[in-house]
């Protein structure tokens, strides 16, 4: 097998997996009625979408095989004022434009300052 | 009655943000995929059929040293968080025809889902799939504009600028978490994966994220009576 249909066979495998995991579980609960007696369940999802929405952000921030070294980085502090200044922003403005705009200007000004 | 196309042009407003976040990170995962070694088709393909940065990127540093096994499950082990989120969207959907659904799932992501999830879950549209549609509509051609363009100036992006390359999507997440505000219940569960996944992913790589908000989920239900009042 020549390393161009490998590469070809990566990408359909792994297309197929992550159609699989995309749609498994839509599949299986959009015919649930949860609003009747499953709210726990609703609620239980909610918890965990945030903890994801978290996780993204703090995945991006630290990388996972290097923990140690990350945290010795100043691009690591760097990245947690800008993310706290950003909180900050998105709650005084609101919507999500100018608070992305202001987060990404910060973050480079930073990082020419301190990095 | 709402028309239809309503909530599927709102989708596409919403969207806008996710638009400006897939430019930037797409010509990334484009760029990283040329020098990676795959042809174009094979970088436009990766987006379309994976739909992923995180495991794409993970992925083609993979394919450039030939551990073609590891680059599979790279993408497996990493888009294996769309089990959740596509489990945490699905009663907002409505009750579409199932082949709607299955044609539309492709195009979850971690921002198109985090868009539409927060909007659906106020449950002010008539027609949630066609939100959903509309966010998907604007945000996965730009994917697979960006990867092409990323093919383009791949030699020619300063490398100052890669470091807002990675971080304009926890930037664009942290807007999510504000508008939480003032839930703090939903707050914590936010703040909680934000420290956690990174120290179970150093654990468990690629799991973290899966992991620590399965189990964040299930200690604040579990609390939710005693120090979480409901707030909704």
């Amino acid at each position: 097998m020549s390393e161009n249909d490998l590469i070809w066979l990566v990408i359909l495998a792994g297309a197929g997996a992550s159609y699989a995991f995309r749609s498994l579980p839509l599949l299986m609960i959009s015919r649930l009625d949860l609003e009747e007696g499953g709210s726990d369940v609703l609620r239980f999802f909610d918890y965990a979408t945030y903890a994801i929405i978290g996780g993204i952000i703090g995945s991006a921030l630290i990388g996972g095989d290097a923990l140690s070294a990350a945290i010795r980085d100043p691009r690591l502090a760097v990245g947690l004022a800008t993310v706290a200044a950003t909180f900050v922003f998105c709650l005084r403005y609101r919507g999500s434009l100018l608070p992305l705009f202001a987060g990404v200007g910060l973050y480079q000004g930073l990082s020419w300052w301190v990095v | 009655m709402r028309p239809v196309w309503k909530d599927f042009l709102t989708g596409c407003r919403d969207a806008l943000p996710v638009t400006l976040t897939f430019s930037v990170l797409f010509i990334a995962v484009g760029a990283n995929s040329q020098a990676s070694g795959l042809g174009l088709f094979q970088g436009l393909a990766l987006t379309a059929l994976v739909f992923a940065a995180p495991a794409q990127l993970a992925a083609t540093d993979l394919i450039a040293q030939g551990a073609w096994l590891p680059a599979l499950l790279a993408i497996v082990v990493i888009n294996f968080r769309f089990l959740l989120m596509s489990a945490s969207i699905a009663p907002y959907l409505g009750k579409p025809p199932r082949s709607a659904l299955l044609g539309s799932v492709q195009m979850i992501s971690a921002s198109t889902f985090a868009t539409s999830f927060i909007k659906l879950r106020e449950g002010c549209m008539t027609y949630p799939l066609h939100y959903f549609l509309g966010v998907c509509a604007a945000s996965f051609p730009t994917a697979i504009l960006a990867t092409a363009a990323g093919y383009a100036v791949q030699d020619s992006i300063p490398v100052w600028l890669h470091g807002s390359m990675t971080m304009i999507l926890p930037i664009y997440f942290v807007t999510f978490l504000a508008k939480l505000w003032p839930m703090a219940r939903f707050l914590i569960a936010g703040l909680l994966g934000l420290v956690l996944t990174p120290l179970a992913n150093s654990l468990l790589p690629g799991f973290g994220l899966i992991v620590t908000a399965l189990a964040v989920a299930t200690l604040l239900l579990i609390l939710e009576p005693k120090v979480c009042p409901k707030t909704t």
